[in-house]
């Protein structure tokens, strides 16, 4: 499941300057980001050449543990805001692959892709095969919260991970936008949430907004929720400086925040992007930041992001590459 | 950013009382009107006789229905001139810009049951919310309160929405609605929330009487529809970097003065709830009539889509 | 406390003491088991001349109360408040069971007026261990040594745990008594 070129050429890398911190970094999400090559960006569901790979993915994490994701009761109708956001957006952005054709109250939707075919009336549950949050989770590749606008606050009342970092959904369901943050260090003495929580309110439908976040995983491995933690926690002590080439991948999030109309809840995308340290020294640009980055790193998010144990190998390690590339470049 | 607008036609201009008008809008090409939650607001950018004026006005139809949005307006002859203009100078036929939905008065969806109580023109939101919660099925009674009969506005579209729900009174000070709610609000099974939309007095007494029977604020909500009652005086602003002096006229708000003069301050909800106006002020006391801004920051900033000049001269950090 | 999380923003709980409210009309008090500030709340609400139920551990046991309190609020009335008073096990867990019922923050008021002991939720197996004294402690379901995080559920009623040496077995940090 390596990166094509034509991946790499699109990696959101999430880096414009040589330091790092947290800020309330969100924009219009409309447009294509540049990243020095291809760019990035311009659509809320990526389909892209892991999209079968990571489907069938979903589909035995689902299997093993339900509780990956959950639709709390009142969530039912952005649930169905959810089925019509994703089947236009996808039929609009994909037109080879998917299609959705509304008649008489009726939606036909075709994914050629999955080789589906599903006839369906929004908010009649019966025309699904499954609860309609779920059935449409099983053919996108981002994991989706949903926050329901109740008084002046955002709560996390349904939502799906299976390509999570490091958090636990069963657990932070039914929290609100400022609880759920309450472990990350420095951002609230920042004003960053006060300010994203403001913002979100005000959020309004049509005007989608984005941010990245980022953070490293030792092997190409998607799935490293809080629940499985006991089977990729290993790979951070067994890394060796020999293999952090391969084995360790930058993780990057590209989030979405957009208003769902219908049932007035804020949707959140998470869609999560893998690049090894290999690949990512084919583009000089990208790892000669990279390095200065995690050279100046703060200790506390170094040890939250969950770094401590390799960061300053790995820096070692992009500072030798580094420098064959500078002297091959010269 | 900025807020892309709608053009839409009056298909229909319908008489419901002697003061409140609908309007049925209609999409100009066919492609269907966005669709909206219970509560949504549309901001009508109403013709004026120099001016367009940006008033907000609820949605008073189906959230399902997207080849038409009702809007209700009440004329207020001595209110700001935007229901006069929507009365006198929209003419059945014509093409209006709407800026799309936007909701500050969605229904707690985590609530089990709810008690809606109306008064005159602010039963409008109360027809969406009717249509949402008799569709997912939670239970809700409707109370509606008008002047006399021949002020009731929309009751065939909330009786189509909400058969066995509805319940009127005919009120001019509010004793009779306050008669029936009283046995209402003392018996709802926990779980229930409370809306409320109406004139200032009759929404104070509402909430006074759920208080007194042991309602807390959070299952509270309201929607001041009504535009500010206290006068509305001009009043001049100095800008602190330029000096410039921008007079506000009576029948304008500050935001609009502002932007007159080319100076864009960002908005959403132009009724000083949401934040998005608040401007630093670096001297004078403003009349703050917003909702929004913390007491500790009444010394340090305004709202200008509502606040006004209490004591002069006000100078804006702009 | 790790790496300059200010606890004002953490999801953990926030007590106080408990003060009658008047402004209910209707008034639930749980308390495992009886004590001088359940007590004084009694008696405020007595001299007000309100309605007030007790629950308490004296008479029944735990799984009991929070039973009985679930059938309560089942067939409760707006205008209800709730006052818990107990361990911190005791509150979270009853505190689960009120929001569960559609009980809102301020209709609920929590005071822990015992063993500070805590719920944690192992988010291996997902059991819920009780009366955890200690930073580092074993899962009752899965066996797991868990470290207690800063992070607290309320729909759970528990604190979140993990397995403290899942990144290098046998690498345990050493247990502090924190919850006494
Ligand atoms: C809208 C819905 C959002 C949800 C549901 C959400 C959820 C989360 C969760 C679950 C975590 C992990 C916390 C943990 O350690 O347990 C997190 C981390 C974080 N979130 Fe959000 N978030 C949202 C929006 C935002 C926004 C708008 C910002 C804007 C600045 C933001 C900034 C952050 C930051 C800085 C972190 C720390 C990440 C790191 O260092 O790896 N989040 N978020
Ligand atoms: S525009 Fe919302 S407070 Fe002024």
């Amino acid at each position: 499941m390596a990166n094509s070129p034509d991946a790499i050429a699109h990696f959101p890398f999430p880096f414009d300057q040589d330091t790092y911190m947290y800020s309330t970094n969100v924009e219009p999400a409309d447009q294509v980001r540049d990243n020095g090559m291809a760019g990035w960006g311009g659509r809320v569901y990526d389909v892209c050449e892991h999209y079968r790979d990571e489907i069938a993915l979903r589909n035995e994490i689902l299997a093993r543990d339900p509780l990956r994701c959950q639709v709390l009761p009142h969530m039912r109708e952005a649930a169905w805001d959810v089925v019509e956001h994703a089947t236009t957006s996808m039929a609009t952005d994909y037109p080879d692959w998917f299609s959705r054709e509304e008649r008489g109250g009726e939606v036909r939707w075709t994914n050629r892709l999955l080789d589906l075919e599903q006839v369906f009336t929004p908010g009649v549950e019966d025309t699904l095969p499954e609860e309609p949050f779920h059935w449409m989770m099983r053919q996108v590749q981002e994991d989706i919260e949903l926050l329901d606008h109740r008084g002046d606050a955002l709560y996390v009342d349904a939502g799906i991970l299976t390509f999570g970092a490091d958090w636990s959904l069963d657990f932070d369901l039914g929290m609100s936008f400022l609880e759920i943050h309450g472990p990350v260090p420095r951002a609230h003495e920042l004003g960053v949430f006060q300010r994203a929580h403001t913002f979100l309110l005000g959020l309004r439908a049509g005007q989608n907004f984005r941010r990245t976040n980022w953070t490293m995983t030792v092997g190409r491995r998607l799935d490293t929720v809080t629940e499985v933690y006991p089977e990729w926690g290993p790979d951070r002590a067994s890394l060796t400086y020999d293999e952090i080439g391969p084995r360790l991948h930058l993780r990057v999030e590209v989030q979405h925040f957009v208003r769902l109309p219908r049932s007035n809840a804020v949707m959140f995308p998470i869609r999560t992007y893998l690049i090894s340290l290999d690949e990512l020294c084919t583009v000089p640009a990208w790892s000669m930041r990279l390095e200065r980055v995690l050279a100046s790193l703060p200790d506390d998010l170094t040890d939250y992001k969950g770094l401590a144990r390799y960061r300053d190998m790995t820096v070692q390690w992009l500072a030798e590459r580094n420098a064959t590339l500078g002297a091959t470049a010269a | 950013m900025a807020v892309t607008t709608i053009k839409v036609r009056v298909a229909e201009i319908t008489e419901l009382t002697p003061e409140i008008r609908a309007f049925d809008l209609v999409p100009l090409n066919g492609t269907p009107l966005p669709p909206f939650s219970p509560g949504s607001h549309v901001v009508v950018h109403v013709p004026g006789e120099d001016r367009v004026r940006k008033n907000p006005y609820s949605l008073a139809s189906s959230p399902w229905e997207q080849d038409r949005y009702r809007i209700a307006v009440r004329r207020i002859d001595e209110g700001r001139g935007g229901s006069v203009g929507m009365h006198e100078r929209v003419r059945w036929g014509d093409v209006i810009e709407i800026e799309p939905p936007h909701n500050l008065f969605a229904p707690d969806r985590a609530a089990t049951r709810h008690v809606l109580v109306a008064g005159g023109i602010g039963v409008t939101p109360f027809v969406a919310y009717a249509h949402a919660l008799a569709r997912d099925g939670v239970p809700f009674e409707l109370h509606y309160a008008f002047r006399g009969p021949e002020h009731a506005a929309l009751l065939d579209d909330l009786a189509a929405a909400s058969p066995g729900a509805l319940s009127t009174y005919v009120d001019d000070d509010g004793t009779a609605v306050l008669a029936g709610l009283r046995e209402r609000l003392a018996g709802q099974p926990l779980g229930t929330h409370l809306s409320v939309c109406g004139p200032a007095p009759m929404m104070d007494a509402v909430l006074g009487l759920a208080r007194e029977l042991g309602w807390p604020e959070s299952r509270l909500h309201l929607e001041r529809f009504a535009l500010d009652e206290a006068p509305r005086l001009p009043f001049s602003v100095r800008l602190a970097s330029t000096d410039e002096v921008i007079e506000v006229p009576a029948e304008l708000t500050l935001l609009e003065a502002l932007e007159d003069r080319g100076i864009e301050i960002p908005y959403l909800c132009r009724q000083g709830i949401c934040g998005e106006c608040r401007t630093p002020i670096v001297d004078g006391t403003p009349d703050h009539r917003d909702i929004f801004l913390p007491a500790e920051e009444h010394g340090s900033a305004l709202m200008p889509c509502v606040s006004r000049c209490a004591r002069g001269p006000l100078v804006l950090d702009l | 406390m790790p790496y300059g999380v200010s606890m004002e923003h953490t999801t953990l709980p926030k007590d106080g003491s408990l003060t009658f409210d008047p402004s209910g009309v209707r008034h639930v008090v749980v308390a495992g088991p009886l004590g001088p500030e359940v007590e004084q709340l009694l008696a405020d609400a007595r001299s007000a001349g309100r309605d007030v139920t007790l629950l308490h551990t004296g008479t029944a046991g735990t799984a009991a109360v929070l039973d009985k309190l679930g059938t309560l609020l089942a067939e409760a009335q707006v205008g209800v408040r709730v006052y818990l008073a107990g361990d911190d096990g005791f509150v979270r867990a009853t505190a689960a069971v009120a929001h569960a019922a559609g009980i809102l923050d301020d209709e609920l008021q929590t005071a822990v007026t015992a063993s500070a002991a805590r719920r944690v939720w192992c988010s291996h197996c997902r059991t819920v261990t009780e009366d955890v004294t200690t930073t580092v402690a074993p899962c009752a379901g899965c066996g797991r040594t868990l470290e207690v995080f800063h992070h607290f559920s309320r729909r759970h009623g528990a604190y979140l745990g993990f397995q403290a040496d899942a990144e290098a077995p046998g690498e345990l940090p050493e247990p502090e008594v924190a919850w006494p």
